[in-house]
């Protein structure tokens, strides 16, 4: 029988989120779409790593929303969480921290009150440190057993140097150094209404705004001025290597820092990367594990970070095969700079970025994700138009320019961890 | 509540349709009755390579992948003891894609000498990254040998080893596709932005031309009742030392399923489990400490992990799981403890409910292992879960005759 035929598929219309004030001036954007009883609201913070001087302090400050309240021991706050089936996850990234909770709406009033507690009177007891401490410490130390862990660090250091936030490495040693002083300190001038918007998505009840306006719109802004770090930017190493005695597959990185998405060239080098390593069918899946076996799994990423953008090719191999791979790679890359794309498959990336897109804004809670990941780089809708309409035309001499831009084999750099 | 309409072919594929237009996409789910479980003990491993294998395309079709993403879709695939799961989302308008993919690589595929050794070497590497090279990576692989003496389930997935796969020839690896690739081996489920009208017409004009095979008798050898408990220690260049533990459960459409996953969740559900509070916070000797059901069709297990603090007793830390566990059998629970955990089951499931391939595979399983409406009884179910019968369900199946225990220890 025939092969069906294909319908090039598109955006067509973005929902827009509704947009509210709180009292205190706190941004809430609502998409109130869905048909299950369940919401799920997002609080975003500016408390990342970028946002202390030290190491850790912005991470453990915010595991340590979950150890207890001025009012609530951590089991009690914790208990109560649960009993009402709310389901929450604390994250801390590189710019950014806060909680994000799911909740049916029949709890909405118990999560929202909790949450506060949570996010705006921490207790940070002693204790509570001192146990977390003990646990992050042990995590470390099997972290130790990981090359990929080992490589991404590596790669991030290399790129950024220690001394800059996306950059700085932990020691055993530094653990020790946190105190509950800091966390205070660092809670108190970023987990404020200053530094914060909400996001809520799902079958919204009517009176959520009222509510989420009871429970965050009364805390007072403290209109400081933001805090700015000098970081001492470092030039990057060609090859780093971490020893691992033992391991039988080596993790790569290859990468270097590059624009982020607030730069005009941003969706084409998307396309770039998505030929690159971007999907089931790139080139890279194809030569290193579809062709040669030497992985089950490469691929290519773009990172947008407040302060950069960062393009990274990340994979564990054979560890017989580790040189061989590094050479396989970076000749796909100067393959892409040298030939044109064919267009049979620059169509099918075409295709399948359209309909990855449109997978990335179904349903409510995709929505969340796709406006923060625009929201915290000051752009809305009109960047996923724009990435669509890149997509549908960007041609081949389009793609080998921007790899000769952006891609200089000369710029990146080759990180490994494992056995030499 | 999910609706759905339900039918079976006349080569015998069973189908479930349901509809979901708040999407602009289609979930095609595809279930085959094969896991682990249907290997030869000499030749394991071979379910998982067939689910590689299923993706190199065939004579037809040489590229599996490729129209799945001219047509803006995305595809995958995993295995486990029970079942190989295939699904393929795609936007509405090109839904029949999938129908064409999927029918195709059932009919037949292309078994040549080099995309079997290209996908044993994926395989082989995929071993490597997920076992030997991650701390404690094979501790669930040497936990289930101990637990099964008999039954299949003593293999891990990806196989019992690896060189079962390298080895494994061509004319076996035939048979195994031809004994178990079939129409009337597989469920087929859509669900999202598609008519049940649609969707039959497409599963008639795709699926129907496909001839019903001999599917291989399933004979599984039944595990020997455990009697008395079972330890192992292993001492591995780890940072710290782990702690396994795994007690014979009762299979998913057993009456005591519900329970046991009800006392998993009691122990170690969200934030606030008993684990979590008495062995983490308060007695300090594990970093987490986790506890679940393997959710298994046959009697499968429960599962206890958990890493130890430096310098705490490996044995003083086994004896403090026994206690909290001896806590609930002796009825040291109350009924907020039971109310929290049916609510939190509630939310989960509603939350699953949001997704529309979540939905797709729940249906395809629930439709193997018995009743697919049951899928909109079981919150109903754990409701019904009273009290005394966790207290019985834990004292039954939780108790030390019934336990295999791996110390995992730093050398």
């Amino acid at each position: 029988m025939e092969q069906p035929k294909i319908v090039k598929c598109g955006l067509g219309t973005i929902r827009e989120p509704q947009k509210g004030l709180l009292d205190n001036k706190v941004p809430l954007y609502q998409f109130n779409v869905g048909s299950e009883e369940i919401v799920r609201i997002d609080f975003i913070f500016d408390a990342g790593e970028i946002n202390s001087e030290l190491p850790m302090v912005a991470p453990i400050t915010n595991m340590m929303l979950k150890e207890g309240t001025v009012s609530m021991k951590a089991e009690e706050m914790n208990e109560k969480l649960d009993f009402h089936g709310i389901m929450y996850t604390l994250f801390c990234s590189y710019d950014k921290a806060g909680l994000s909770i799911f909740c049916l709406n029949k709890y909405l009033e118990n999560a929202l009150e909790l949450a506060s507690d949570m996010l705006i009177r921490p207790s940070f007891g002693e204790k509570e440190l001192t146990t977390l401490l003990g646990k992050q410490k042990n995590d470390y130390l099997i972290s130790r057993d990981i090359v990929a862990v080992l490589a991404k660090e590596s790669f991030f250091s290399n790129i950024f140097g220690n001394g800059h936030p996306y950059g700085r490495t932990v020691e055993l040693k530094d653990f020790d150094k946190i105190t509950t002083e800091q966390l205070r300190t660092f809670h108190a001038n970023c987990y404020i209404p200053d530094n914060l918007y909400i996001v809520v998505a799902g079958k919204i009840p009517k009176n959520t705004e009222q509510l989420i306006n009871k429970y965050f719109g009364n805390q007072q802004r403290r209109d400081l001025v933001p805090l700015e770090f000098n970081f001492i930017p470092k030039k990057p190493e060609k090859r780093r290597h971490t020893e691992k005695a033992n391991a039988v597959q080596t993790a790569i990185r290859i990468g270097s820092t590059t624009i982020n998405k607030c730069h005009p060239d941003y969706p084409g080098l998307k396309v770039v990367n998505t030929i690159l390593g971007g999907y089931f069918g790139s080139r890279l899946m194809k030569n290193i594990r579809e062709d040669k076996g030497f992985s089950y799994g490469i691929a290519s990423s773009l990172y947008s970070t407040q302060q950069s953008g960062i393009k990274v090719i990340f994979t564990e191999v054979n560890q017989a095969n580790t040189n061989e791979a590094i050479d396989e790679i970076l000749k796909e890359v100067s393959i892409l700079g040298r030939e044109p794309v064919k267009n049979d498959e620059l169509e099918t990336v075409k295709n399948y970025m359209l309909g990855n897109l449109v997978r990335s804004l179904d349903g409510p809670f995709a929505l969340i994700d796709n406006f923060r990941s625009l929201y915290e780089f000051g752009l809305k809708n009109d960047f996923n138009y724009l990435l669509e309409e890149k997509i549908k035309n960007i041609a081949a001499d389009e793609i080998m320019e921007l790899v000769n831009r952006y891609y200089k084999i000369d710029d990146l750099t080759v990180v490994t961890a494992g056995k030499e | 509540m999910i609706e759905f309409e339900r039918f079976t072919t006349s080569n015998g594929l069973r189908v479930l349709i349901h509809e979901d237009m708040s999407t602009p996409l289609v979930a095609l789910n595809l279930l085959y009755d094969v896991g682990s479980k249907d290997e030869n003990p000499e030749v394991t491993g071979l379910a998982h390579l067939f689910e590689h294998l299923m993706f190199s395309g065939t004579n037809r079709i040489p590229d599996f992948d490729k129209p799945v993403q001219i047509a803006g879709g995305e595809s995958n695939a995993f295995t486990n003891t029970d079942i190989t799961n295939y699904y393929i989302i795609l936007p509405k308008e090109n839904i029949e894609t999938a129908f064409w993919l999927e029918s195709d690589r059932m009919e037949e595929i292309n078994l040549s000498d080099r995309n079997i050794d290209i996908q044993k070497q994926v395989v082989t590497e995929e071993f490597k990254q997920r076992y030997q090279n991650q701390p404690y990576g094979d501790a669930l692989m040497i936990l289930r040998k101990l637990a099964f003496e008999k039954h299949p389930y003593r293999w891990a997935t990806i196989g019992a080893d690896i060189s079962h796969v390298q080895k494994a020839e061509k004319k076996v690896i035939k048979d195994f596709y031809y004994s178990h690739y079939a129409p009337n081996n597989a469920i087929l489920c859509l669900s999202g932005n598609i008519t049940a009208k649609k969707a039959r017409n497409f599963v008639e004009k795709w699926f129907c031309g496909i001839e019903a095979r001999q599917i291989k008798e399933r004979n599984l050898p039944a595990e020997p009742i455990q009697t008395e408990k079972r330890e192992i220690f292993v001492n591995k260049e780890v940072p710290t030392s782990a702690l396994y533990k795994a007690w014979h459960g009762v299979g998913r459409c057993h009456d005591d399923f519900n329970k046991l996953d009800m006392i998993t969740d009691l122990l170690a559900g969200g934030t606030s489990g008993y684990l979590q509070n008495k062995l983490v916070r308060e007695q300090k000797l594990f970093s987490a400490a986790n506890i679940y059901v393997t959710a298994e069709i046959e009697p499968g297990l429960i599962i206890f992990s958990g890493k130890m603090l430096p310098g705490v007793d490996p044995v003083k830390a086994d004896k403090a799981v026994g206690d909290v566990i001896s806590g609930i059998a002796s009825g040291n629970i109350n009924d907020y403890d039971i109310e929290k955990v049916k609510n939190r089951y509630e939310s989960a499931t509603i939350l699953g409910h949001t997704n529309i391939l979540n939905k797709a595979m729940d249906l395809c399983l629930y439709e193997l292992i018995g009743d697919p409406r049951s899928i909109n009884r079981e919150v109903e179910r754990y409701r019904s879960i009273n009290r005394s019968e966790i207290i019985s369900a834990t004292s039954h199946y939780l108790n030390d005759n019934n336990c295999s225990t791996l110390f995992y220890l730093k050398n």
